[in-house]
């Protein structure tokens, strides 16, 4: 065999919901090495979600818990959460697949789960696991019992626009988002990171980041300009009022502060070059900044008028700065106070220039030169100092941009009252390159704006300046959009004016520089990545380099040149890896679940323009906390996680990494099964029912989830409009089901029963709830199904309408809703009814993942979007070696998964048969610890369970009681003792406190024990030191009302637990062989394929049948309703079990006797002769049988057959005019309360049948509902669209079927005509129900001793999650024997037992013993009562005439312990001694309690 | 735009009560340069009785303007009535159907349908061959101070298996179409609610009940005014409104535009030239 073709023993699954978990379970148990592929952070799937399940009522997440435990502690599982199939090469046997692990950036191995980093993070966003209902963090995990039980940053690939946008590399999203939770410091540090300018660019930022903000595509942009200065301004309050704004140590901005000795001269004190300086101070180098003015600041002192930029504000940020290190010489001009040689001489190693352009633009115009004609820049420095030039009573400013916008308004504020200014400039109103906002403002303040003239000639006399004359401009550009004015010299206009201000722009003056060091088109000649002027190490950056711009763009510029020059002088490449010049314009779209508030955009305070045109005082007066943190609240989360890094700070593991990539892994795996599941049916689809609109219409799933205790309520019922809680509750079923207009023609097959569910819970939480149901059919086809509906019908008040409701409508006054419908069963009556709560019973669609990954597999999908296409082969996908379980292949309820999962498992097993234990690791647990001679050292836990403990048990008090009984070194509380993180803290606490006994007080042993064990295993104890004290089950769910007295009975059954406990000792068990052989009983299609399929995967098979045949009951069908030939299938199986070597058949046999024990049975097989056999498991598949009619002349008239005559039948020309069908005979009824599953797809078969060979025959079908679920739902819309006939009558008035002269004639009451029909028959086709062989079931349910339920079908050890095997160890059911159903159900029935039955017999040895009952010889009487007593057998005297337990039969029941009379058993761990210390400690102390004992 | 190809099928309300629907239409079609051109000759559709006395004789109405309209060389024939539209479309959709149908009818009419014109309902024309965007673009008057609530009816919409455009229960098409105007919609749940069509003629009382449920939730969600699409709906919203306002204690009047008059404001043609006057609701200031 090539390398190629060998096989590999490892499975592949895709999908980890209960299909995914059961598959990898049964898998890995059976020797081979499973990887368990998620999309979503963790497993679990849509169960989770679940609150309970039908029809028992079981709590969902009760019984998924173990199982994600199970999974996530599986040695021989390994759990690729968040991942992605990406590739799939190879063949059956040997698939090479490639799996993408999506950065989580949080590492799983260090993460515990403590939440402190959700804490911290202030990004929220709708949490799609609880329906949107409530709110979750962008670090998140799906709930809290998930495994992994790791957190997960939730990141958008694309950055916010804000962010991406601004200039300088501020992470606006970052302060913002702080901000939105009040974080206002943190907020600033987050500024600080990019801008040293918080206070100031928050004031005159031209804000670039707001232009592109997503929220404008709403309303308005977010105004985050203003957030920042608010920080800022709350920072200097703080100080201003003397309060320390020093940071908590590990709050502090990270920074890592060098000892360079480089020196770095920087010629310009503005923006860029303190910027520059600044950063290079917080490296480490000692910096200079050199400026020619007095003050530093450069534009932002001189050229910003206080009025919007308030002089306290940039002083003390400019101080700021400098504290971080700076030196800076002020009033000393380059290139004229010093020069490159002194700076040399002072051993400065690089110089970078940031001098600005501080100089006014001349234009060429006549008179320019005349008194009265000033520069702006001097004059708002003037302004800026304070002083008050005298300008006269008008003047003039030439220019349209800020900085004329800035002349004219400082003008103005020192001016006389009556003064005059005018603004005039080239272009027209809306091309003037001043920022809008500015120029309104200028117009509120009386400044005069000229538009489209231009300065033709300054008119002077001997004094002075006098006026201007304008001309009008016609147009600024040309065609190229180049600057080049043409003018009308004919339209004049002239301005009087005593002083006219010049601000056509501004320019460099470049006298100081060196001739090599180049200029161009006016600025420093400098490469735009590095910065670097012509002269290597010589930088330069800001308005010299870029022309006049804004102060973040300067900002950006220091930046840049700080990095250049940290790379130069450490001797690194100045150009790798930087960051490129253009910034992104590939933005995050907004987010699906993120939820704007409804907040208008918060309009910043201002004076008003009479107030402060008279004064430099700044105009803009700051937001207040609360419009900060609401205006921040309008974030729309654009990239998810706002990178503020705060999970970084809170994360005590330092589990977080932001800069963490996706991950390729490569696999060898022989097998894969597609586990991808479902979503529910998007509710949106069908808009008329208003989801999405209507605040109280809510899908199911959203339903689930307010059940749940651990759901966006806390298990309290309210609605989402205003919390209240609903009185009248409507469920409409079929919402993305059976309906054509979507393209789901087919039903989902779950949602009667779950709407059912959810009715009778909704009323268990409040038992006035009004519950109605509309429905089309009532599809309660499953095991059990049919008494559920029937009890929430009868017992618990489920209003059922059968009526499909045809509008629903808001009542404005309460957001009720108001839906009416026709009442079908009630004279077609058109009612409108108004409900509080609207719930969609949404179905079941095909996940998008299957899509995706079916492609990449090479697998088909059905016209639904789900895999496979062939109904009678649901397993297989069409590919070798690829299988599919649960929902990937249609819609499907939970028992139906975890049965297809096991077959998928035994499929898997029979292609890897050769390499089963090739690729497993085997558990090693730590060497038990002696405990023998210690004190016991006891150890509580206490669950909150959520709030199914907490909200009724005051759980801290118990722990304080609890922690002062002697013996106890430890106690503390946990929300969930049973998750993950809280095995690693039991562990860990074991050890540390070196405790010898553990209790936890929680739920029921019967769920959680095990898993509890486990823990002590891995901490070293023997699994026997543990005690549960039940405080949910039998206490806080039984005592809701009464807490405080609930708390005392919890500290009781707790002190009882302790007590006992001081008891506890080591259990040891004992190694036993297995034989590796199955004993199958009966011979049908369904024992066939369990031996089958047993047989391959190397299995010795003992198939029994009573019959002289194989075959069973199939022999009487010949097609499906799908039309496969199942007699082929049936002999093709046969043949496949006669040549099997592996396979023994024994015909007209009957089992006579079973002995033995799980892996070791011995028993006798009655046919012509007696054969006894040994085998270590046992099948049951002894089928059913159809009943026989005795009512609708059934056997009196010829023409009146069951379908199955029928069937032989059609194989000739079968000629009828009228065919009527009546269904549920016998099924449904008082005496068989159960539904036959599948009599109605059998009669549509039929019916199609006629209509295909006569289409003129007319083919009535009188029916109660029609249950034809998932796909074969097709089917019968098929059958009306060819004119088969269905007609519905009420359940207690069965039609009356009448015999005239040979004719038969049926009157029927037809519901939706609401009158009683007479319909002729030429043949009456009945539909009987299928029954349990009820003798046959009996003999064997007492044999094997396996239970029978009420209708006579054998009962499985668990209706939802062990649907195939027995509660007695190692013997199993499938087929019909457990419940009606079709073939196809039945193979996969079938093969999940040969699933679970190789999870046993693939392994050489059993452990036996633990829990199990032991006799003292001493004692014994040998009298015989436990022989007696025994059902499994167990007990028998031994060689010493005493009674002795056989250790592997024993379950553990305890019936013999209580039976025997000399008291010589006892149950181990459940002893007399300790259960009696168990008792009397409940009542009291246990100091007390050893007195007594002794 | 494809010219000479469009024709326009005004039916019997278009030319009286609803000449306002067929004025402001031509207006905004002119502004946005889709020529149309009216049907030469046409006759009534039969909207109101005949397709429920006699079926054929509903067919054979619509067959010649079909007819009419394939002979006179129009590729698409518009028909602004819901009515009218909902007989055109499903006189055409039977031909498809059937060819016996076809040349008994043509036989009758004596005129020769090939089956080659499509019926286009209005705001289908207006959602997919004009497009929002160039309806956006001619917005002169921004309508942003407005919430409208958008009425289709129960004609518009349907029949969903004939050509539909939009969703049949809760339609979006119009509230696009409102939106590119710049005003608000309301989610509303009398969209396409019945307002009693031709009963307000023959059974006032239950047209009326049924109308005031719509007046009702359309000012329960504080709209400044209704959109229609239809005459029907027009006449039983607007004419008798005072009167039902009195009957059922509807808090205010709602003024009734048709759609083509609000995009023609939004356009910024005058009031004068869009039919507003003949409206019995007062108009807005807008």
């Amino acid at each position: 065999m090539s390398d190629k073709n060998k096989k590999i023993g490892s499975v592949l699954v895709v999908g980890s919901g209960i299909a995914g978990m059961q598959a990898s379970l049964d898998c890995a148990n059976a020797g081979f090495k499973v990887f368990l592929v998620e999309k979503q952070p963790s497993i679990g799937g849509n169960m989770a979600r679940l609150d309970k399940t039908f029809p028992t009522n079981d709590c969902a997440m009760c019984m998924i818990s173990p199982k994600l435990v199970e999974v996530g502690r599986h040695l021989n599982i390994d759990i690729l959460s968040y991942s992605d199939l990406k590739n799939v090469e190879g063949q059956a046997g040997n698939y090479r697949v490639t799996i993408n692990r999506r950065a989580r950036f949080v590492d799983e191995e260090k993460c515990n789960g403590c939440g402190d980093c959700e804490r911290a993070c202030p990004v929220s966003l709708a949490d799609v696991f609880n329906g949107e209902l409530a709110e979750h963090q962008a670090i998140y995990r799906l709930y809290p019992q998930a495994i992994p039980n790791v957190f997960t940053i939730n990141k958008n690939k694309l950055p916010s626009p804000c962010k991406a946008t601004c200039p300088a590399g501020t992470n606006s999203h970052g302060y913002v988002a702080l901000i939105s939770k009040g974080k206002f410091l943190k907020a600033l540090d987050v500024v600080r990171e990019r801008m040293p300018f918080a206070s100031i660019c928050g004031r005159i930022c031209f804000h670039p980041c707001e232009d592109v903000c997503n929220r404008g595509k709403i309303d308005e942009p977010v105004s985050i300009r203003n957030l920042k200065r608010f920080v800022a301004d709350y920072e200097w309050e703080m100080i201003q009022k003397g309060e320390s704004v020093e940071r908590p140590p590990d709050e502090k901005p990270i920074e890592i502060k060098m000892d360079y000795q480089e020196k770095v001269a920087i010629i310009g004190g503005g923006p860029a070059g303190l910027t520059c300086a600044y950063d290079l101070a917080i490296k480490g180098y000692p910096v200079t900044v050199f400026d020619a003015n007095e003050k530093l600041g450069g534009m932002m002192t001189y050229g910003i008028p206080a009025y919007r930029l308030a002089r306290d504000f940039l002083e003390f940020e400019l101080d700021l700065i400098v504290k971080k290190g700076i030196k800076v010489e002020l009033g000393t001009r380059f290139g004229v106070d010093f020069n490159f040689e002194d700076l040399e001489k002072q051993g400065y190693q690089t110089i970078m220039f940031a001098t600005g352009a501080p100089f006014t633009k001349k234009i060429p115009l006549e008179g320019i030169d005349a008194k009265g004609v000033l520069e702006s820049i001097p004059f708002l420095k003037e302004t800026n100092e304070g002083r008050k030039p005298d300008i006269g009573k008008k003047i003039v400013v030439i220019g349209g941009g800020n900085v004329a916008i800035d002349v004219a308004r400082s003008a103005i504020r020192i001016m006389e009252p009556g003064s005059e200014v005018n603004v005039i400039c080239l272009e027209s109103r809306e091309e003037m390159p001043a920022h809008e906002w500015e120029i309104v403002e200028a117009l509120e303040e009386g400044v005069k704006i000229h538009p489209s003239w231009g300065p033709s000639k300054i008119i002077s006399d001997s004094n002075g300046v006098t006026g201007i004359e304008t001309i009008k401009c016609i147009s600024v550009f040309d065609e190229l959009e180049k600057f080049s004015p043409s003018f009308d010299k004919g339209i004049k206009k002239t301005f009087e004016a005593s002083t006219i201000l010049l601000s056509v722009g501004q320019m460099s003056d470049f006298s100081f520089l060196s001739d090599d060091i180049r200029t161009k088109n006016g600025v420093i000649d400098t490469d735009p990545l590095t910065l670097e002027t012509t002269v290597k190490g010589i930088f330069a950056g800001g308005d010299n380099v870029t022309g006049p711009k804004s102060l973040v763009v300067a900002v950006a510029q220091g930046h840049r040149a700080s990095d250049s020059i940290h790379r130069y002088l450490r001797g690194l490449d100045l150009r790798e890896d930087r960051e490129p010049i253009e910034q992104t314009r590939e933005f995050a779209e907004i987010p699906k679940n993120t939820y704007p508030a409804g907040i208008p955009r918060h309009v910043m305070p201002t004076l008003d323009a009479a107030t402060r045109k008279t004064s430099f005082i700044e105009m803009e007066t700051g937001f207040t906390a609360d419009m900060a943190i609401k205006e921040a609240s309008r974030c729309l989360n654009c990239a998810i996680c706002s990178e503020c890094y705060e999970c970084v700070r809170a994360c005590k593991a330092q589990a977080i990494n932001h800069d963490s990539k996706d991950e390729l892994i490569d696999l060898n795996v022989g097998a894969i099964i597609l586990a991808n599941g479902f979503e529910p049916f998007d509710a949106s689809l069908k808009p008329e029912y208003g989801f999405g609109r209507y605040k109280n219409v809510i899908t199911s799933l959203q339903f689930e989830r307010i059940l749940s205790a651990s759901g966006p309520y806390s298990g309290d019922i309210k609605r989402p409009g205003d919390g209240k809680a609903p009185k009248k509750i409507a469920w409409i079923q079929c919402i993305g089901s059976r309906d054509v207009t979507v393209g789901n023609d087919y039903c989902s097959s779950v949602c009667c029963m779950y709407a059912t569910k959810q009715s009778i819970i909704a009323k268990e939480h409040e038992s006035d709830t009004d519950c109605t149901i509309f429905f089309i059919d009532m599809r309660a086809f499953g095991k059990g199904f049919e008494g559920f509906y029937n009890r929430a019908k009868n017992e618990h008040g489920t209003h059922y309408i059968r009526s499909q409701v045809s509008s629903i409508k808001e009542n404005p006054e309460n957001e009720n809703l108001i839906l009416r419908y026709n009442d079908v069963e009630s004279n077609n009556r058109i009612v409108s009814d108004e409900f509080d709560l609207v719930v969609l019973s949404v179905g079941l669609v095909a996940n998008p993942s299957i899509k995706e990954t079916a492609e990449l597999v090479g697998v088909q999908c059905n016209q639904f979007g789900f895999a496979g296409t062939q109904p009678a082969y649901p397993l297989l996908s069409g590919r070798e070696g690829i299988f599919l379980s649960g929902a990937v292949n249609g819609p499907k309820d939970i028992p139906e998964t975890v049965m297809q999962s096991s077959a998928a498992a035994a499929l898997c097993g029979q292609l890897l048969n050769d390499a089963r234990g090739t690729e497993i690791e085997v558990r090693e647990y730590p060497v038990e610890k002696d405990i023998s001679d210690e004190e016991p050292r006891i150890g509580v836990f206490v669950c909150h369970c959520g709030i199914n403990i907490a909200a009724v048990i005051d759980v801290k008090s118990v722990v304080d009681y609890v922690k002062k009984i002697p013996g106890v070194v430890h106690a503390e509380d946990t929300l969930y003792t049973c998750s993950q993180d809280s095995q690693k803290i039991i562990k860990e606490t074991i050890i540390e406190k070196k405790l010898n006994r553990l209790i936890v007080a929680s739920c029921t042993p019967r769920t959680h024990e095990s898993l509890f064990q486990e823990t002590l295993r891995e901490a070293g104890l023997n699994k026997y030191l543990f005690e549960m004290a039940d405080i949910r089950e039998q206490c806080s769910w039984v005592h809701q009302q009464e807490p405080e007295k609930a708390t005392e009975k919890a500290i009781d059954l707790i002190r009882g637990s302790i007590g006992k406990s001081h008891l506890l000792e080591p259990i040891h068990f004992k190694t036993v062989g297995i034989t590796k052989a199955a004993l199958v009983i009966g011979g049908g299609l369904t024992g066939m394929t369990t031996s089958i399929s047993l047989a391959k995967q190397g299995i010795e098979v003992f198939l029994v049948e009573r019959n002289d045949y194989l075959g069973g009951e199939l022999i009487h069908i010949d097609r499906s309703l799908e039309g496969d030939n199942l007699q082929v299938r049936l002999s093709d199986a046969i043949k496949e079990v006669e040549l099997e070597d592996n396979i023994t058949v024994f015909l007209n046999s009957t089992i006579d006797s079973v002995n033995g024990f799980l892996g070791n049975f011995t028993s006798t097989i009655k046919g012509t002769a007696t054969t006894e056999i040994k085998h270590g498991a046992i099948i049951v598949a002894t089928g059913a049988s159809q009943s026989q009619p005795s009512e609708f002349l059934y056997g009196q008239n010829d023409n009146v057959m069951t379908q199955r005559e029928l069937e032989v039948n059609l194989k000739d020309n079968f000629i009828a005019k009228n065919v009527v069908m009546i269904q549920c005979v016998g099924s449904r009824n008082d005496t068989r309360t159960y539904c036959s599953r599948t009599c109605c797809s059998e009669a549509i078969k039929n019916a199609l049948a006629i209509k295909e060979q006569h289409p003129e025959t007319i083919v009535s079908i009188l029916y109660r509902e029609i249950r034809t679920y998932a796909y074969k739902e097709v089917y019968y819309r098929k059958a009306r669209e060819k004119g088969i006939r269905f007609i519905h009558f009420p359940d207690d008035q069965y039609p009356d079927v009448s015999e005239k002269n040979g004719a038969l004639e049926i009157k029927v009451h037809n519901t939706v005509l609401g009158k009683e029909l007479t319909l002729p028959a030429n043949k009456l086709i009945l539909s009987p129900a299928i029954i349990p062989e009820s003798e046959n079931n009996e003999r064997i349910g007492e044999l094997l001793k396996v239970p029978i339920n009420e209708d006579g079908f054998f009962m499985e050890a668990h209706v939802k999650l062990r649907p195939v095997d027995f509660a007695n160890e190692g013997v199993f059911v499938c087929g019909l024997a457990h419940s009606p159903k079709f073939t196809e159900e039945n193979v996969v029935q079938a093969l999940a037992v040969a699933g679970r039955v190789s999870c046993i017999l693939s392994k050489d040895t059993l452990e036996v013993g633990g829990l199990i009952s032991v006799v003292d010889p001493e004692k014994c009487a040998s009298c015989l009562t436990c022989l007696r007593e025994c059902v499994y057998e167990a007990p028998f005297i031994n060689a010493e005439g005493v009674a002795e337990i056989e250790a592997i039969k024993c379950q553990g029941c305890g019936n013999c312990t209580s039976a025997c009379p000399a008291k010589a058993i006892q149950l181990r761990t459940f002893t007399d001694i300790q259960e009696k210390a168990l008792f009397f400690s409940i009542l009291k102390e246990p100091e007390i309690l050893k007195n007594e004992l002794d | 735009m494809e010219s000479e190809k469009l024709g326009f099928y005004p039916g019997c309300t278009l030319e009286g009560s609803s000449s306002g629907y067929a004025e402001s239409m031509l207006k905004v079609f002119d502004l946005l340069k889709i020529p149309i051109k009216e049907l030469d000759d046409w006759s009534c559709c039969g909207a109101s009785s005949a397709h429920a006395l006699d079926h054929e004789l509903h067919l054979a109405l619509n067959l010649r303007n079909l007819a009419l309209a394939e002979k006179q060389d129009f590729k698409e024939l518009l028909a602004p009535c819901a009515a009218c539209y909902h007989r055109l479309i499903s006189t055409n959709n039977e031909f498809y159907l059937d060819n016996a149908l076809l040349a008994s009818l043509n036989k009758q009419t004596g005129l020769n349908y090939q089956g080659k014109v499509k019926v286009r309902n209005i705001l289908d024309f207006l959602i997919h061959q004009v497009g929002i965007e160039k309806i956006e673009n001619q917005v002169a008057h921004s309508l942003s101070s407005l919430k409208i609530a958008c009425y289709y009816g129960c004609l518009n919409t349907r029949i969903p298996r004939l050509l539909p455009f939009d969703k049949v229960e809760y339609p979006e098409s119009m509230d696009q179409i409102i939106k590119a105007l710049g005003a608000e919609t309301a989610e509303w749940s009398y969209k396409t609610e019945c307002c009693g069509a031709g009963l307000g003629i023959t059974a006032e009382d239950i047209s009326n009940k049924l109308v005031s449920k719509i007046l009702l939730d359309a000012t329960a969600k504080e709209v400044d005014c209704i959109v229609v699409a239809c005459p029907m709906c027009h006449v039983n919203l607007d004419t008798r409104q005072d009167k039902i306002i009195q009957q059922f204690d509807i808090p205010k009047e709602i003024p009734i535009y048709y759609i083509t008059q609000l995009m023609g404001l939004a356009f910024g043609i005058e009031e004068q030239f869009l039919g507003i006057k003949q409206n019995f609701m007062p108009a807005l200031q807008i």
